[in-house]
């Protein structure tokens, strides 16, 4: 066994199950007790959900645009104003504490049924209470899973807190009776694509507006976007954000607080849909049927635990800062304030995320997978698991146990018999580990993959490190320096490189390597005195291959998307270019990719994900090697080399700390693998051009 | 000589000037107005005879505790005398007030408690050479060096101020000032001019820095009206004539100026064109700006004046414009020309009652852009309208009965939230006739919004109030209550929020201070074109508060912030003095700043009236650009 010696596994004491307290008493009695929720701040009068439309409709702006359009579009102003009521229709929320009611009681009775225990922070309780008196605020969750807003309501409906409105995407208006249902649960609907539409944009902002001043419910909305598939942050969108800035900016309110919140779960509902959308397979379209197809499945599973933390509130008007100085403000600086402040909520997220227990063990199996092996002892497993954690905890993280009270090792244990879907102790040997392969490698990979990301981005630095040292690709290179100026340049580079996969507080790149480092070397020491020297040393250079193994995946999603890119330029006219959608770009890289594993690369499924594949072309875009061409169809845009000489340079770069496997042999299989996009080049948009 | 020497008493009997009486009598062909001149005054030159050396107005009145309730006493103020068991209660719930525990002033200090006055004996020979009265007494110069902000109050309560005047001089005329400020300039002595005294800006405290001798010019003695011209419909005043004589003795002849400040019963006519003063009743008669037609300042380097008394001129910009506001930074002012008005033959008043303040705001807005206000029309959050409401007496049984119908005929009958309601409060001017209309215009615009009539005797209270407001401060001293107000002028697309974001604000700011009672209250007193002024009440207990003041303050400026943030300015009425100048760069540009600074160069280069106000604030002194003439300049300031 490893030689450090877990401390108690308990989860800290702030937080509580509260599941606990329903398997005690009776579901329908808590759901239909007196329900009166803390105060919650109002401007003025509370206006009810009707009134809250009619004052949208009624606002300056919306009458403005109304106006606008109909002088636009030659149409009865009357007639604009109706389209505008039937917009709002769609959109507005209709809460009943009914329905809220009703959910209590249906969700009480499904979380027992599939859940161990919700684990909340209550600790914070008392500070979100004070500050729902104060401003209004904006409850920010991350979005994993469609029970992410299902699971905060609840939290609040438990603890007596006001509920919040919510805003959903449009997905739900297809499931018949759903849709409706939730409207009367308090969320509202905002359609996914509105491009240009003045009057849209004037409605939903306007309706966010009144809502948050008069509408006595905390808003929660997903910074997000969506749920990220892929299981790490997703890149902070602004759009509604902005609504709200804008309440402090133009002084409607002194402040709007935001509180970032951070869920996760020991196991995702949606893993398997989330690894085939990653790989490029269709989403099912959300429809009542599937959701009891869906429900009807979930019978026989069993889901462990989910966690609920708080993170500390955001002031919006001291994030605005001295922008707010001048009346007149400018716009340009205004949003970056606004996309720090979606920065600063998503980093403030993963800081409180509680980290699921199989995500690590998902790291250390996509390790031993991508050698090619298909199980792990599980002594050496736990070795791992205890090595991590002491990199880990040292930065305030851990590890969420399901089973309170018990050991890490039980814990484990647990977490495995939850996740036997992908990973099986059998009866007889119950010291090994089996990772479970079905038909499609690449779908077990991914589902793996969703798990590891939740845990990669703690461990980022570490993992960098540790390509930046690897001996292995430094001898490949004479040109590599070692120096340790060197390898800080490297490691800055890096990591603006893969902001978009690991968003993290930008500027502290030096500082954040070094205490990385010296976690590692403090966890390399305690060992070597406890005087297990030898076995130490081969477990901690296992541990830092895992490091390197578990960042690995997304240099190469990266390197392929720029050589793909590359070649697609070469091959082309230069004269008239041709540009490339960016969404297809992903898909010809993954192919690309997808023929280079197992032989050039190690199986790094995780290369396969459209979601790193996507952020790879924004990378290139952000550095400026590459340039972005708005389409002349649809709302997509294409992709072309700007600067070939640098882009060029780019590639080699990255090349630099790819694990490949034969360097030499990988010019031809590049230039014969071209021949394999000619069918998809087929396909490339020609219309726009430089 | 001995410097600490008892007040000289000089006889009153030096000639006024009588040229331009004389032709105003002869425009007029009324009798001589020596008549006007020396009527009785209401404040005495030993001002701490009669007024309250460490509060607010008269020693007679004011708020006291007895036997379980609080009530106002003498009979100066309609509410003198008065029990007042519900405002008791209101203080208790409100503000947390525990009766139980009296903080206590400390003692008037003695006049040997004083640091010894920093004048030479040859200042005090060619002061007496020029003829004014003079004192270096401590209680004269105490009673001189601070105004009526919190910190000037609390200080006066519990300690000293770091830095007082030297010596107080009385000037009784024009030509005194002059030779005052001559001699100033020739021994470079500091001159504070000192006018009623009511400064809530921190404009008349001693510059703790400054090392000359510091020379209070108190102008109180320049009291009289010169000379009125009924043909042109204009007066000329001295500037140290305060408010009530001014409009008293204006009265017997059948005029007034119509201008009407709350402190118009101690403030000066030099005063409020110093500070840019408004008047209640400004609708009708318009504020000090719009009522001055002619004035004199006195400045080292000569006296400013126009040579005209003309309905309006255009020759380059206005030199009245940097006489308005200048704060007693640039020179002395003397005398006044105002405009005057035959007294309204009707007044009446009225109220009216509205469902929420954002659609009495919309009412206001309304009436603003129809641009018919009565003489003064003010709108009271409902804080504001149930503190007013407490403020009254017990009556019998009837009257409760009364009250408690007409609170069911409002909340159940018109579906008003007592806690939500607002009132507006009217004062009409004029002819009977023109009264009438006003009425009917105003009341149906308020039905438009959902306000209706809430009665004249209810406008009349809120009216009356507006002075003894004034003495609640030292009763809430009294029991470890702090409370200051402030005001802000704002656009009228910004009233609304900033009424509600600025009080929002002070109250989430106590709340994170641990602060447990706290009030603030906000009412619209003056409609414009454009928009509104604010004025803010607030107030906190502070017990166990070490430092309550600094508290205070903190909560004030981030409230200042909240408010410019809001579109809201630094001041409507107020002024700078010292107390805002850190907003100033804000407010008026780094450019405006060094225009300003240029002028107070012509008009003083030395600094004689070196009371600090507006421009001395460090982030004025951080200019981009900063010539060495610029730094010189500042460092004067």
């Amino acid at each position: 066994m490893g030689s450090i010696s877990a401390p108690p596994n308990i989860p800290a004491p702030m937080f509580q199950d509260i599941l606990s307290a329903r398997r005690r008493s009776n579901d329908f009695r808590w759901a239909s007790r007196p329900y009166n929720p803390s105060t919650y701040f109002v401007r003025g009068r509370a206006k009810e959900p009707k009134e809250l439309v009619a004052s949208v409709l009624q606002c300056a702006r919306v009458q403005a645009v109304v106006r606008e359009i109909a002088v636009k579009e030659g149409r009865d102003s009357r007639d604009v104003a109706k389209q505008a009521e039937q917009i709002l229709a769609e959109m507005a929320h209709d809460y009943h504490l009914y329905t809220v009611r009703w959910f209590g009681y249906v969700l009480s009775k499904l979380a027992k049924n599939h859940f161990s225990s919700i684990f909340v922070n209550v600790q914070k309780l008392q500070q979100i209470k004070d500050c729902f008196q104060r401003y209004p605020v904006i409850l920010l969750p991350t979005h994993r899973s469609y029970v992410d807003f299902l699971l905060l309501s609840y939290v609040c409906f438990t603890f007596d807190l006001p509920l919040p409105i919510i805003a959903a995407g449009m997905d739900f208006m297809g499931m018949m009776g759903i849709a409706e249902l939730l409207r009367k649960a308090g969320a509202f609907f905002i359609r996914r694509r509105f491009g240009a539409d003045s009057l849209y944009w004037a409605l939903i902002s306007e309706y966010v507006k009144r809502a948050v001043l008069s509408g006595c419910h905390p808003m929660e909305m997903f910074v997000e976007g969506t749920r990220s598939r892929s299981g790490k942050s997703l890149y902070p969108k602004i759009g509604l954000l902005t609504s709200i800035a804008e309440l402090v900016r133009d002084r409607e309110i002194p402040d709007v607080l935001i509180l970032p919140i951070s869920m996760s779960y020991d196991r995702t509902l949606e893993e398997t849909l989330y690894a085939r959308e990653l790989l490029g397979q269709p989403k099912p379209k959300e429809s009542t049927n599937g959701l009891i197809k869906g429900l009807r499945w979930l019978q026989s599973q069993s889901y462990g635990s989910m966690y609920v933390n708080f993170g500390e509130f955001i002031s919006v008007r001291e994030t605005l800062g001295e922008c707010l100085a001048s009346p007149y403000v400018d716009d340009a600086i205004f949003t970056k304030r606004i996309q720090k402040l979606g920065l600063n909520v998503v980093i403030e997220q993963q800081k409180n995320l509680v980290t699921p227990l199989f995500s690590v063990v998902a790291t250390i199996v996509l390790a031993k997978m991508s050698e090619g092996e298909r199980s792990i002892g599980f002594p050496k497993l736990m070795n791992q698991i205890h090595g991590f954690r002491a990199l880990i905890t040292p930065n305030g993280s851990d590890f969420g146990l399901p089973l309170t009270g018990e050991t890490l090792e039980w814990n484990v244990r647990h977490i495995l018999t939850i996740h036997s879907d992908l990973v099986v102790c059998p009866k007889n040997e119950e010291h090994i580990v089996h990772f479970q392969m079905g038909e499609d490698e690449t779908v077990d990979g991914m589902k793996f993959q969703h798990y590891a990301n939740q845990f990669v981005p703690l461990i980022v630095p570490n993992a960098l490190l540790s390509v930046l040292t690897n001996s292995a690709t430094i001898s490949d290179n004479a040109q590599r320096s070692t120096s340790e100026e060197s390898i800080l340049k490297d490691y800055a580079f890096l990591r603006e490189l893969l902001f978009d996969d690991f968003i993290y507080d930008r500027g502290n790149e030096m500082l954040e390597a070094s205490k990385a480092s010296s976690i590692f070397n403090v966890y390399l020491n305690k060992g070597r005195s406890n005087g297990h020297t030898s076995r130490w040393t081969t477990e901690t250079e296992e541990m830092s291959k895992i490091l390197r193994l578990s960042i690995e995946p997304f240099l190469i999603a990266y390197w392929g998307v720029a050589k793909t890119l590359a070649q697609l330029s070469i091959q082309e006219d230069q004269t008239e270019s041709q540009i490339v959608e960016v969404k297809l770009l992903g898909k010809m890289s993954q192919s690309y990719i997808r023929q280079l594993l197992g032989s050039h690369f190690p199986n790094h499924y995780g290369a396969l994900s459209l979601d790193t594949l996507n952020n790879a072309s924004m990378a290139f875009i952000k550095l400026g090697v590459v340039t972005k061409i708005k389409l002349d169809s649809g709302n997509s845009f294409g992709m072309v080399v700007k600067d070939s000489q640098r882009f060029a340079q780019l590639i080699i770069l990255i090349e630099n700390y790819l694990p490949l496997r034969s360097r030499s042999k990988l010019n031809a299989v590049s230039s014969s693998s071209v021949q394999d996009f000619q069918d998809l080049s087929q396909l490339l948009q020609l219309k726009a051009k430089l | 000589m001995s410097l600490k020497q008892t007040l000289v008493s000089r006889d009153d009997s030096q000639q006024p000037e009588i040229n331009e009486k004389t032709i105003a009598a002869a425009v007029t062909g009324e009798e001589s107005p020596d008549t006007l001149v020396r009527k009785k005054r209401a404040i005495p030159k030993k001002r701490q005879d009669v007024l309250k050396w460490n509060g607010w107005g008269y020693k007679d009145s004011g708020f006291v505790y007895r036997d379980g309730d609080l009530l106002f006493s003498g009979d100066r103020y309609p509410l003198g005398n008065l029990i007042l068991p519900y405002f008791t209660n209101w203080v208790r719930d409100r503000l947390g007030g525990n009766f139980a525990l009296k903080v206590e002033s400390i003692e008037e200090p003695d006049d040997t408690t004083f640091p010894e006055a920093n004048v030479t004996s040859e200042l005090i020979s060619k002061i007496e050479e020029i003829g004014v009265t003079y004192s270096v007494q401590g209680g004269d110069r105490l009673f001189r060096s601070h105004g009526h902000t919190l910190h000037d109050i609390f200080t006066l309560r519990t300690g000293n101020f770091p830095r007082i005047p030297d010596l107080v001089v009385w000037p009784e005329s024009h030509n005194h000032v002059v030779a005052v400020v001559n001699l100033a300039q020739t021994l470079g002595v500091v001159l504070i001019p000192y006018g009623g005294g009511t400064s809530v800006s921190g404009a008349l405290s001693v510059p703790e820095n400054e090392r000359r001798t510091v020379v209070s010019l108190d102008m109180s003695q320049m009291n009289r009206i010169l000379w009125v011209d009924e043909a042109n419909l204009i007066c000329c005043a001295e500037a140290g004539i305060i408010g009530q004589d001014l409009e008293g003795q204006l009265r017997t002849l059948g005029f007034t100026t119509g201008h009407e400040p709350d402190s118009y019963e101690f403030s000066s006519l030099g005063g409020w064109v110093a500070t840019r003063a408004s008047g209640m009743k400004k609708n009708t008669y318009g504020n000090i700006e719009d009522l001055l037609v002619h004035v004199k300042m006195v400045t080292p380097r000569g006296t400013v004046e126009k040579h005209c008394k003309v309905p309006r001129i255009s020759a380059g910009p206005d030199i009245h414009h940097f006489v308005l506001g200048s704060e007693g930074s640039l020179g002395v002012i003397t005398e006044v020309v105002l405009k005057i008005r035959p007294l309204p033959i009707c007044k009446r008043y009225g109220s009216v009652v509205f469902p929420d303040f954002a659609s009495g705001v919309s009412a206001m807005r309304e009436v603003a852009k129809e641009r018919c206000q009565p003489a003064s029309i003010r709108l009271m959050d409902n804080e504001q309208f149930k503190f007013g409401h407490s403020l009254r007496a017990p009556v019998g049984f009837l009257g409760n009965l009364s009250s408690a119908a007409k609170q069911f005929y409002l909340t159940k009958f018109k579906g008003l939230d007592l806690n939500q309601i607002c009132v507006a409060t009217l004062l009409f001017e004029g002819q009977k006739h023109e009264v009438n209309v006003q009425e009917q215009r105003i009341y149906g615009i308020a039905a438009k919004f959902g306000g209706m009539p809430g009665g004249d005797s209810n406008g009349e209270r809120g009216y009356i109030l507006t002075f003894v407001i004034a003495y609640i401060r030292d009763i809430a001293l009294d029991y470890n209550i702090v409370a200051e107000s402030f005001e802000t002028s704002v656009p009228w697309s910004h009233t609304f929020n900033l009424c509600e974001n600025v009080k929002l604000r002070v109250i989430n700011e106590c709340r994170a201070r641990g602060i447990r009672h706290h009030f603030i209250t906000c009412r619209v007193t003056q409609t414009y074109d454009v928009g509104a002024c604010v004025y803010f009440y607030f107030a906190f207990n502070y017990a166990g508060m070490s430092d309550p003041v600094r508290v205070f303050e903190e909560i004030e400026t981030t409230a200042r912030d909240e408010i410019l943030a809001n579109r809201g300015s630094i001041s409507h009425h107020h002024g700078i003095g010292k107390l805002r100048a850190k907003w100033v760069p804000h407010t008026m540009s780094q450019t405006g700043v060094g225009a300003l600074l240029h002028i107070k160069r012509a008009v003083d280069p030395d600094n004689i009236f070196g009371n600090g106000n507006i421009l001395s604030s460090p982030e004025t002194m951080v200019q981009p650009q900063q010539s060495q003439e610029d730094s010189f300049m500042h460092s004067k300031l």
